[in-house]
């Protein structure tokens, strides 16, 4: 074991970002598809042959045997197409997705929403999120968990001045400071365990309902759903407490924990 | 094993190059073989520090451009001779530097040498990312106030996130915190932060805390590394921080007021 230590693994996991090419269907007729996608391709070769796409059929009125899918996937490989993952959740979904060996990605849509709409109905219906937060240096698109939930995104350091983080469709959990200067924003709730001195930003997609909690409170600003406060000076009764953050009426409420 | 060692702050004038100097003697006279990099393009000190500012020839964009060998643009210490400079061009400004150009070079001293000191400049542009981006190690120089302690703060996100390290996935960049400029009296009657106020902020301990002395900016205009200066409590605290760097265990001194005691009148303490 020392031995391997010493060299270093050969090889690791990371998470990665990469934008995505979503083939939407509006109509299951596989014929048509195909010839639309041979079109495309011949037409932006140098775009297309060989682009990776995911495949979105949340418009159609029930899901394609695996059969069926598993043909579709033939063709859309045959016109140059790189098929590698089919966009849905739910128990169906998954056992489609297994049939067709074809990984399952989970819908982009808003927290909240999810929780009341287990089994996935159309996701790209969804309206934008309202107040897009700033361009992050370090965004995790969500990953789906099992049971439909997203997990969140750990951040194990602290997070510096200059740093922004962004968990889109949901929770942040930072491990370690938030410094000045710095912004953690997420869709869902951000958790800071440690001083949170930068900026914090939850339900950064609409959801009214996203709280912000950290050990050490000295924030200089605190948005929850767009409600923001900005703490020029902190109040002297909540500086340093153990505090959580919530909406209430469309006020933001600090509420000490201990 | 070689290491590279980026001496970074972020701000300006807070003792990266003086601290880059004496750091350097401080692992050659400790039998460290040690090459120290002025990544200051256009704005040469180092040199000057270091007191060999006579002797340049050519520089680190010299040796970048293929002008010259590697070799040819050493210059090696007179009073250690394991110690070599590699100088800025003062001449070319920080275009001058490619990301291939600086890991080949310093690729090449990573043979030669155990130690290889990249001496930052101030910012976070072209010259201090490249200074930072190939580092094993980092020396993160901090002034006890408030924007020097910003600076630095934004200084080691940028590491813990775009350097070299970050980018393949491997071990982060080991930090350090060197404290410098330090007055004890100011910190004391609160015009000044503490060393725990700084080890709060940014989350590290120090590995060194330089006190703030009239040695320093004398031993710099004669282009002796204050470290060299084993009188000066200065001379004194770089010492110990190499200790630290080297992984031995060494009380912090200098922390507290000077009393001015019946034993220090005595012996002609300051």
């Amino acid at each position: 074991m020392s031995a391997r230590r010493q060299e270093g693994n050969a090889s690791e996991l990371r998470s990665g970002q990469f934008n995505l090419m979503v083939l939407k269907i509006h109509r299951y007729a596989a014929d048509h598809i195909q010839a639309e996608m041979a079109d495309q391709v011949e037409s932006a070769p140098q775009l297309l042959r060989g682009a990776a796409v995911a495949l979105d059929l949340g418009a159609l009125e029930r899901l394609p045997s695996i059969e069926s899918l598993s043909d579709l996937l033939a063709r859309l490989r045959y016109v140059g197409l790189i098929p590698v993952g089919l966009i849905g959740q739910g128990l169906e979904w998954i056992e489609l997705a297994r049939g067709c060996r074809i990984p399952l990605l989970a819908p982009e849509r808003r927290r909240g929403r999810a929780e009341e709409t287990p089994v996935a109905p159309p996701a790209a219906e969804e309206p934008a999120a309202p107040t897009p937060p700033p361009a992050a240096e370090a965004e995790a698109p969500a990953v789906a968990a099992p049971g439909g939930l997203s997990s969140p995104l750990v951040i194990a350091g602290p997070v510096r001045s200059g740093q922004q983080i962004y968990a889109r469709g949901r929770d942040l959990i930072i491990h370690g400071t938030v410094s000045a200067g710095a912004e953690v924003a997420a869709d869902g709730c951000v958790h800071v365990y440690g001083r949170l001195s930068g900026k914090a930003l939850a339900g950064a997609g609409g959801d009214l309902r996203a709280r912000v909690y950290c050990l050490e409170f000295a924030a200089e600003l605190v948005s929850i759903a767009g409600n923001f406060r900005v703490f020029e000076s902190a109040p002297r009764d909540i500086v340093g407490k153990t505090v959580e953050m919530f909406l209430d009426e469309g006020r933001l409420q600090i509420r000490a924990l201990r | 094993m070689s290491e590279i060692i980026v001496v970074t702050s972020g701000k300006g004038g807070v003792g990266k190059t003086t601290s880059s100097a004496s750091l350097a003697v401080g692992f050659a006279r400790r039998g460290k073989k040690t090459a120290v990099v002025d990544f200051d393009i256009g704005l040469r000190n180092l040199d000057l520090i270091m007191g060999c500012e006579r002797r340049v020839v050519y520089d680190f964009v010299n040796v970048i451009n293929g002008d010259c060998a590697l070799k040819q643009a050493l210059i090696r210490d007179k009073r250690f001779d394991n110690l070599s400079v590699l100088a800025a061009s003062q001449t070319k400004d920080k275009d001058a530097l490619t990301q291939e150009g600086v890991e080949r070079v310093l690729n090449d001293l990573r043979q030669e040498f155990d130690i290889v000191l990249c001496d930052s400049p101030a910012g976070i542009e072209r010259g201090a990312f490249y200074a930072m981006y190939f580092a094993d190690r980092a020396v993160v120089v901090v002034n006890p106030e408030v924007s020097s302690v910003r600076d630095s703060d934004r200084v080691l996100g940028i590491m813990a996130s775009k350097s070299k390290r970050a980018e393949s996935g491997q071990a982060p960049i080991k930090e350090h915190l060197l404290l410098t400029r330090y007055s004890p009296e100011r910190v004391e009657r609160g015009e000044m932060m503490s060393v725990a106020d700084v080890e709060e902020i940014l989350g590290i301990k120090v590995i060194g805390v330089i006190p703030e002395a009239g040695e320093v900016l004398a031993a710099s205009n004669s282009g002796v590394p204050v470290i060299l200066d084993e009188a000066s409590d200065a001379g004194q605290a770089y010492e110990d921080a190499i200790a630290r760097l080297l992984g031995e265990e060494r009380p912090m001194r200098f922390l507290e007021p000077k009393k001015k005691g019946f034993f220090q009148r005595l012996f002609g303490g300051s």
